[in-house]
């Protein structure tokens, strides 16, 4: 039936754009349909299948699913088909398999026939040239430009070139709906925390959470700067030679992409974690720890994205997006994981208590104010260093390729 | 206006260009002709920065490259034989980018740019998505990013390939103008005819080294070949 559908599509979709933009909206359609059926799945809340006192309205639920198969369905042929193969009516079973097989047969015949007549048709409908897909777009570049018109004029270049470059590239927006679904989902599963069923207190558990959620919220930014950070030096190309041939310093290409990635980034992490903290209902230290951390904690991942792309470039790629399956790619997940890791042990133990000293009111002793400040001296040195060093190598390996 | 002393390019066991050592003077037009993989595109993407070399220096305007990369860079016009560009700009997008990169001053740019994409036969598409645009577009669009800052030294790897006679003829033109106007041309092509027809000297590489140097007439000389055309000179010396 598929197959049918796309034969018959370019006789009746408007062929204004290119068939490599037809395909990418066809891959846009797939993927929101994915991203409902995502959400789809997710408001049923299967976590009540593990709730045993939910179980009798789970089961409800399922019963009032069932209903009786159409006659006119090949599943229906099937499965009567298995069920009386089982029960020894074999009549009924080759009845039901012969109903399954000659439905088959006959889609292939329907299928030949309507390829034979609009397979050609379609295929050359589907050549079309690209038209003027972009009027008056001038105007509306001049606006976005002005925006950036603080910056220096190569940083300008580079700035106003990724920004146009990623929003007009249509493979780019199916994951960015992906992303949004998987956030809403990520916000909701905490709305929907059963703290109070725990054994636990809930003010612990609330804030125990809401720590724990500095290491997810920054695994979740790792796994959307590994798919956009880490390709944008690779998604230069074979243009590449543009940036080469210059009057402009690699660190300064280099940093443009790090802070056109940095700022919606941030943004997005400290809605996430402020989001979250919020439905958590967690301590107002707890939730100055989180937002400060994440601000220390951002810059470090985005660094490592963008240097650590640019050590291990593909610009041969047709797909730069792959490049996070690579071995530079794998690497750069290894290392976020190791420094988020690093920075949440750090903080672990100076927090835990700091926020037992709260709980009982009672203030920190000095050996504990020394662990305290060592400890978090010692992440935000992290944070620092992971800013610079994954740059610099970046930075070199991508001159030393010269 | 451009220098090249002892220029080696080494790609692990090959040695791509053997120190090549060769002057070009202000509004010269200089062809460079070679057969393929003798090291032409090596030796220009070393002048144009793109590449560093194993041993050897290019000064630009008496500005040393690997001393001084983005002053050097910023006097030349850099124009490669593939038209690899950002097909999601649009061609007056991408004139812009062009601009900002080399600072060309905002208050000029647009009349500058109208003009020169007019001169192509691109205005009417600058505002069309790259993608779109044919090879010869591209190659079009490319050399008028590069004469956008008005560069001291034109740096060309086979210019004309793409492109339609029309586009070869106000090239060809074009190119003579700038050198009228004191800018020099460095240029590689495979089109014997346009280095007879364009060029004040042309220079033989062969296996990265420069064999043969000169005038068409002194070149002719060098090869015994007083009657023959540049073809029959360059089959001669780098004949095996």
């Amino acid at each position: 039936m598929q197959a049918v559908i796309t034969l018959l599509k370019p006789r009746f979709w408007s062929h204004k754009n290119g068939d490599l933009s037809r395909d990418s909206e066809s891959r846009t359609v797939r993927l929101i349909l994915f991203g409902i059926l995502l959400f789809a799945f997710r408001l049923m809340r299967p976590e009540q299948l593990t709730n045993p006192d939910a179980f009798s309205s789970v089961l409800q639920y399922f019963r009032s699913l069932e209903t009786g198969g159409s006659p006119w369905l090949p599943t229906t042929w099937i499965f009567d088909s298995i069920r009386a193969a089982l029960s020894g009516s074999y009549r009924t079973a080759l009845l039901g398999l012969a109903l399954a097989w000659s439905f088959a047969a006959t889609l292939v015949f329907v299928m030949t026939w309507i390829a034979g007549a609009a397979y050609f048709t379609g295929f050359s409908k589907a050549q079309t040239t690209s038209e003027r897909l972009l009027p008056g777009r001038s105007e509306r570049s001049k606006s976005a430009a002005w925006l950036l018109h603080f910056l220096s004029g190569p940083a300008r270049a580079f700035a106003v070139k990724e920004i146009k470059v990623f929003f007009r590239d249509q493979t780019q927006w199916p994951q960015i709906f992906l992303i949004l679904a998987l956030i809403v989902i990520y916000l909701y599963n905490f709305s929907v925390l059963p703290l109070e069923k725990s054994p636990m207190k809930t003010v612990y558990l609330q804030n125990l959470m809401a720590f724990l959620n500095m290491g997810l919220a920054s695994f979740v930014l790792t796994a959307l700067a590994a798919r956009f950070v880490f390709p944008a030096v690779s998604t230069e190309g074979p243009a590449f030679w543009i940036v080469r041939a210059a009057p402009v310093q690699m660190r300064a290409f280099l940093w443009v992409k790090y802070f056109i990635y940095y700022i919606p980034l941030l943004l997005l992490s400290e809605i996430l974690i402020v989001a979250t903290n919020i439905l958590l209902q967690v301590t107002d230290f707890m939730m100055a720890l989180s937002v400060a951390t994440i601000f220390c904690m951002v810059p470090g991942i985005v660094a490592m994205g963008v240097g650590l792309g640019a050590a291990y470039p593909d610009f041969q790629s047709e797909n730069p997006a792959q490049a996070v399956t690579s071995f530079g790619g794998l690497l750069f997940m290894i290392l976020c994981t190791v420094f988020i890791g690093l920075v949440i042990v750090l903080e672990a133990g100076p927090v835990y208590q700091v926020f037992m000293a709260g709980v009982h009111g009672r203030g920190l002793s000095v050996g504990q104010w020394a662990w305290l400040s060592v400890s978090f001296s010692l992440a935000l040195l992290l944070c620092v260093l992971a800013v610079i060093l994954p740059m610099r190598i970046g930075e070199r390996r991508l001159e030393s390729r010269l | 206006m451009i220098e090249l002393k002892d220029l080696s390019k080494r790609y692990g066991k090959t040695l791509a260009v053997d120190r090549l050592n060769l002057s070009l003077q202000r509004g010269e037009i200089f062809g460079f002709i070679g057969p393929n993989g003798a090291g032409k595109t090596t030796t220009i993407r070393m002048m144009g920065g793109i590449l560093a070399p194993t041993a050897g220096a290019v000064t630009i305007d008496g500005i040393s490259m690997a001393d001084h990369p983005q002053e050097a860079k910023k006097r030349i016009g850099f124009i490669p034989d593939r038209p690899y560009l950002y097909e999601k700009l649009t061609g007056m997008e991408f004139m812009r980018f062009s601009a900002d990169l080399y600072s060309v001053n905002d208050g000029i740019f647009v009349e500058k740019a109208q003009e020169i994409l007019r001169q192509f036969g691109l205005f009417e598409w600058s505002h069309d998505l790259i993608e779109a645009y044919s090879h010869g577009m591209k190659q079009c669009l490319i050399i008028s990013a590069a004469l956008l800052h008005e560069p001291l030294v034109l740096i060309v790897d086979e210019p004309m390939v793409g492109l339609d006679p029309a586009a070869i003829k106000m090239v060809k033109d074009i190119l003579k103008n700038l050198a009228r106007s004191g800018t020099t041309v460095f240029m590689s092509t495979h089109t014997l005819k346009v280095a007879e027809d364009l060029c004040d000297r042309i220079g033989i590489i062969h296996r990265g080294s420069l064999i043969a140097l000169g005038t068409t007439k002194e070149l002719k000389r060098a090869a015994r070949f007083q009657d023959a055309d540049l073809e029959a000179v360059f089959l001669r010396l780098t004949e095996e």
